[in-house]
């Protein structure tokens, strides 16, 4: 069975078991339609090209709808060490997990709650955003944060899947709001049964409201056999910041999808992205930055290590509208093939319609610097160790900017544990 | 100490060594001077085996062994240092763990046991107050935002701690400021001594007011065209390296 009929299928069949609260079942079956018509996306679409689309044959798209005893013992087993400061929300397969959670509800001007599904304009999203709209057809539950400008709370969102993805399907759905002048920390983590080839299909939407700032870490920590889909939008108001620092790690197949709009004058997005992955793993993200108001700036990292016969894969998409004048958008995009048989394709793209815009960019695929190598041979350092050296330099450049020192050392840790043989005794001093 | 002979390296499609012959003995400090594109950074690099600037012909034996056989790793552990003249910024590895880890590869060649992490801090901490740095370099990634004299001084305390036997240090002064230069100067002189060379390469005879050399080598076109004691250096300061130059034409 082909994946769209399978997951018609599976939406019919589970329809009308489905919470009809935020979105109606009316609009879950209209995007449903949409997607029929559509398609999910394939190969031959060129945002899609390096994705690993074929796990999706064998994937059930159906949510869980009640909780499993055995997966929340199993995610109470999975969670990692807390954040020193942050309120932790822990969701369970698509379920949030009350349990494992701080209470909901308003404290410190931070509201969390829960709404039954997600639309957030995902509902009616075709193009690149239909994995958002199958989230939109099929989520059962999402989760709110809003920050007033008072906001006093740091939020941390735990997503663990445990379910076999030949069985069901999770769902993590979150939508942020800060309103004009809250500041908000928010750590978004996606961990996995290590042995289970789960199926997670993320949506989120952000919203950044005037002269707010969202510093967001999203860390991709997703089983080895895992299939991870992500899909973002955000949206930032006038003299807005959306920081946003992602890492991946996991899972055998993973797509992470961003679209995001500086929509004020004077807003600002920082995205930097670190990826590691060995064995026959693939990691691809395709990131569109929309700059649609006069003096907005973006500035793009991408720092991938393809090792074994991995695949990274990073589209780093830059528009600048005709109202964007002023605007500034820095690239630098770069992934590093530690194997013989690793792929990578790092793309960064412009597209310009104004001309008062300063747009700089740096792609680079390949090997271990040259230069930096001989300068630690020349120290005397074993050739074996300082490539390892200096493809945890490498690796941990952009991870130093996680503004969270806990997270930090969580994040390089596991990191650490890609390297293998003479790498880990190197990266076991540097940890 | 070091004896290079008849040496040739083409850099790319272009020869820049053409049959240099030097001999540098040990406890001896020698200046190489020369205009820009003698082959002054082609004979440091091809000393410590860069690659690129590998040797077609010719042998230069250090204490005795053949160096040309021996990759640039194990040069750099028999003694050999290179100061950079433009030192590599590796961020992600900091200062503390490179200098660590390339003292214990220089103490395992000579079969010592690794330093003891307590009398490695007083020891690099002993050396940076001498250098004038700041301890939080230490912390830092490999020169990383460093700007031009911190990475010069740099290279001198990671010698200092090193205590090569011979020290190649390409163009160390430039982009120092008088002060950066005495400094730098003092680190150099600390190391000089009856057990160890120091090859200085330089374009001026800035660097030579505070580090005297014992012998002064003109290097034109991939080869040495003058030595003489330290007056040659200041001889060139005042005459201009044409002087030298048009003779060797003559």
């Amino acid at each position: 069975m082909s994946a769209i009929t399978q997951l018609a299928s599976d939406h019919e069949a589970v329809l009308a078991a489905l919470p009809a609260g935020e979105v109606s079942h009316a609009a879950r079956r209209a995007t449903l339609e949409m997607l029929a018509e559509q398609g999910l996306p394939g190969p031959r679409e060129e945002n899609w090209r390096y994705a690993n689309l074929r796990p999706l044959e064998q994937l059930r798209f159906t949510p869980r709808l009640t909780p499993d005893a055995a997966a929340l013992a199993q995610a109470t087993e999975l969670l990692p060490a807390p954040l020193a400061g942050f309120d932790r929300y822990v969701v369970v397969d698509g379920l949030f997990a009350a349990p494992l959670s701080a209470p909901t509800g308003t404290a410190g001007d931070v509201e969390v709650a829960l709404q039954a599904g997600i639309d957030a304009g995902y509902g009616s999203a075709g193009g690149d955003a239909r994995f958002g709209a199958l989230a939109s057809a099929f989520a059962p539950q999402a989760i709110r944060v809003a920050a007033g400008a008072g906001a006093a709370r740091d939020i941390e969102v735990v997503f663990v899947a445990t379910a076999a993805g030949s069985e069901a399907a999770s769902y993590p759905a979150l939508l942020v709001k800060l309103a004009a002048q809250a500041h908000l920390r928010l750590v978004e983590r996606h961990i996995g049964a290590c042995d289970a080839a789960t199926f997670a299909n993320a949506a989120l939407a952000i919203e950044v409201g005037a002269a707010g700032q969202l510093r967001h870490v999203r860390v991709q920590q997703a089983g080895a056999q895992a299939t991870h889909f992500e899909t973002l939008r955000a949206e930032v108001a006038d003299s807005a910041e959306y920081l946003l620092d992602t890492v991946a790690l996991g899972a055998q197949s993973a797509r992470s999808t961003t679209h995001a709009r500086l929509a004020g004058r004077g807003a600002r997005i920082a995205y930097s992205r670190s990826v590691a992955v060995d064995a026959t793993r693939v990691n691809d993200a395709v990131v569109v930055i929309e700059h649609a108001a006069p003096a907005t700036i973006t500035a793009q990292d991408y720092r991938g290590i393809a090792a074994g016969r991995a695949r990274v894969a990073f589209n780093g998409h830059v528009i600048m509208r005709a109202n964007a004048a002023g605007s500034a958008s820095s690239q630098s995009l770069r992934s590093l093939l530690a194997g013989p048989g690793t792929e990578a394709d790092v793309r960064p793209q412009l597209e310009i319609y104004t001309d008062d815009v300063k747009a700089s960019h740096g792609a680079t695929a390949g090997k271990i610097d040259e230069q930096m190598l001989f300068y630690l041979l020349s120290r005397g350092i074993e050739r074996r160790t300082a490539q390892s050296l200096l493809k945890w330099a490498f690796l941990t450049e952009l991870i130093a900017r996680i503004p969270i020192p806990d997270l930090r050392a969580q994040v390089e840790r596991a990191f650490a544990q890609r390297f293998t043989g003479e790498d880990a005794a190197v990266t076991r001093e540097l940890v | 100490m070091l004896k290079i002979n008849d040496l040739h390296v083409t850099v790319g499609h272009r020869k820049v060594l053409d049959g240099l012959t030097l001999e540098v003995p040990t406890g001896e400090v020698h200046a190489i001077m020369g205009p820009n594109g003698s082959g002054k950074s082609t004979l440091a690099y091809a000393l410590a085996g860069r690659p690129g600037y590998e040797a077609e012909s010719g042998s230069v034996q250090f204490d005795g062994q053949d160096l040309l056989a021996m990759p640039a790793e194990e040069r750099a552990r028999a003694g050999v240092f290179l100061g950079f003249q433009y030192p590599v910024e590796i961020p992600g590895v900091n200062n503390v763990y490179l200098l660590k880890a390339a003292l214990n590869a220089r103490r395992k060649a000579a079969g010592l046991p690794e330093v003891d992490a307590f009398e490695f801090l007083e020891l690099v901490r002993g050396k940076m107050k001498f250098m004038q740095m700041d301890e939080g370099f230490l912390s830092r990634g490999v020169n990383e935002g460093f700007s031009g004299g911190e990475k010069k001084r740099n290279e001198i305390l990671q010698m200092l701690v090193l205590e090569p036997r011979l020290a190649l240090l390409d163009e160390t002064d430039s982009g120092l400021d008088i002060d950066a230069m005495k400094v730098v100067a003092r680190g150099i002189e600390s190391l000089r001594g009856p057990e160890r060379s120091i090859v200085l390469v330089t374009h001026y005879q800035r660097l030579l007011d505070h580090v005297r050399p014992d012998r002064v080598h003109v290097l034109s076109r991939g080869r040495i065209v003058r030595s003489g004691d330290a007056a040659l250096a200041l001889e060139l300061e005042r005459r201009g390296y044409d002087w030298v130059l048009g003779a060797d034409a003559a």
